[in-house]
């Protein structure tokens, strides 16, 4: 027992961003991306650096954090670690977060995932569909005759 | 990181906020109530398929319902002139949340309410018939979407006559289907409408089955496992059977009941209850109490691959209550009564203990005041 949870908290991985970062992990950290699990599976020599090709240092770094605070299980309480999630993501801007969430469902990593899906729809849930084509970048190609159908079918729904 | 001399840095500094759709809908948008999304329908096209297919708005309604044991239509029986039909909620905690009426609540509701009944209702779509023209309508409520079926005939003669309508999603297909069991010239025909092709299909039975169908008349059906039940209005405790519809083959099936139920029942329904067909028995005995025998079906073959439907041992459920009548029994096993007093109604929700014994009274409100 003792032995083997030595061995996992020593096993390091090193994880290489797009932009070619590199950064030295617990296994136990980097195992909560089920895409990098997958890839170690598969891994002959786990000393060579493992490449996350799509996400860069900076998100990287994130993500880690984000990993090494749910690897350390039973340091914190459900609260404390919820109370953490939402400051960790409450302090990303709008960039960070669609950069984020892009790696968390690369990585697949289910919490972060949600974490960050959750957050975005919570900033979404009060917006005017102009100002989400704005964050999203999204064209509006409706005529004015459609959108005004639109919102005549369900004239409560863009009531505040 | 403001660098953008370059005209790919330009285009990638332009879409940086693009995610894929995949995600904006499976991760997203699924996290959203009802009234954001249907305002976020008009962000783009684009937006407003992913909001509106089939698929998002089950996952949707299951994500956010996972078991409905809060929401409900209350129908009356169908003899006033007023709307009929109730809109029941309760919160979290199973405490009265909403008890109004059906076109107050969804005031878009644009149906004739003393000819349209509720037929069923699934994942949040309600089918109803209005009985004055014997047509046939699929509705989000939420949404104010109407699905107008054009049938199951297309004019009312005199000799069309409406036995047993019910609805339900089929999985093993994603279809959403409307059954129908409909009298002509002394024929039973088979109607079913599918929500996906759009149209309906009709077929006819052979002649013996009027003898049997006289026994039904619009009596509230249960689907359990893509299969439409009824039970007989009238029960002959040598004969007794459950007939269905099934939607994935689009035929009747005829069930015998390995079941006997003594006495004189004012009463049987039928509902689902984790997933199995329920049977509701309600007797009244010669002093005028009330009780309910609730029990759970499973599915029995003999040698020969004869089915039939048999009491299932092991989970057996059972009520008795008295001077209450039995209004609803929700898949989770949860189940409404409505006590009625000379002075007011009330509806109670109770739930199953484990074993026979009574249940737990949870919620007591007023249904309506009949001082008034």
């Amino acid at each position: 027992m003792a032995s083997t949870s030595t061995s996992t908290l020593s096993r390091k991985l090193i994880l290489k961003s797009s932009d070619g970062e590199k950064f030295e992990v617990d296994e136990n950290v980097a195992m909560q991306s089920q895409t990098i699990k997958h890839m170690i599976e598969d891994l002959d020599d786990i000393n060579s650096p493992i490449p996350v090709s799509i996400v860069t240092g900076t998100i990287l770094s994130k993500v880690i954090e984000y990993c090494k605070k749910h690897a350390t299980e039973d340091s914190d309480s459900d609260e404390q670690l919820k109370q953490w999630d939402k400051e960790y993501a409450n302090n990303m801007d709008l960039n960070t977060l669609y950069y984020l969430l892009l790696a968390a469902n690369y990585m697949e990593i289910k919490g972060l995932l949600e974490l960050i899906t959750q957050c975005v729809a919570d900033m979404i849930k009060g917006k005017s569909p102009e100002e989400i084509r704005a964050h999203f970048n999204i064209k509006n190609d409706f005529t004015p005759q459609e959108e005004a159908n639109i919102r005549n079918e369900n004239p409560w729904a863009f009531e505040n | 990181m403001t660098n953008t001399s370059s005209p790919k840095k330009l285009v990638f500094e332009s879409t940086h906020r693009t995610l894929p759709d995949h995600l904006i809908q499976e991760n997203i948008l699924i996290r959203l109530e009802v009234k954001p999304l249907i305002r976020l329908k008009s962000v783009s096209k684009g937006w407003f398929s992913m909001i509106s297919s089939t698929k998002f708005t089950k996952d949707h309604f299951k994500l956010w319902y996972p078991s409905n044991d809060r929401t409900l239509i209350v129908q009356d029986d169908r003899d006033t002139v007023n709307e009929d039909k109730y809109y029941l909620s309760l919160d979290e905690n199973y405490n009265l949340n909403e008890f109004v009426e059906l076109r107050n609540k969804y005031p878009a509701f644009k149906f004739n309410p003393q000819s349209t009944c509720v037929v069923g209702s699934c994942n949040g779509l309600l089918c109803l018939y209005d009985e004055n023209i014997m047509r046939m309508y699929v509705w989000n409520p939420v949404t104010n979407q109407v699905r107008n079926t054009y049938g199951p005939v297309l004019c009312k003669w005199d000799s069309y006559e409406m036995r047993c309508a019910g609805f339900g999603y089929v999985s093993s297909i994603d279809d959403y289907k409307i059954g129908c069991l409909i009298f002509y010239r002394e024929t039973l025909f088979i109607f079913v409408y599918s929500l996906k092709a759009g149209f309906w299909t009709q077929r006819p039975k052979r002649n013996w089955y009027r003898e049997l169908m006289l026994e039904y008349l619009n009596e509230t059906p249960a689907f359990v496992g893509d299969t439409i039940y009824w039970f007989p209005a009238r029960i002959e405790n040598e004969r007794n059977q459950i007939i269905g519809l099934d939607l994935v083959e689009e035929d009747m099936v005829i069930i015998p009941l390995a079941i006997n139920f003594a006495g004189d029942f004012a009463n049987v329904r039928l509902f689902r209850t984790q997933g199995r067909l329920t049977t509701c028995a309600i007797i009244e005995d010669n002093v005028g109490k009330k009780f309910c025998h609730v029990r759970s079906l499973t599915e029995h073959r003999d040698k020969g691959d004869a089915m039939s439907w048999a009491i299932s041992g092991d989970s057996d459920l059972a009520m008795s209550y008295m001077g209450k009548n039995f209004v609803y029994l929700f898949d989770t096993g949860k189940f409404l009564v409505n006590k009625i007093s000379h002075q007011s109604q009330q509806l109670m929700l109770h739930e199953f203990s484990k074993g026979p014994s009574l249940a737990i009274l949870r919620v007591s409100f007023h249904l309506f005041d009949m001082v008034d």
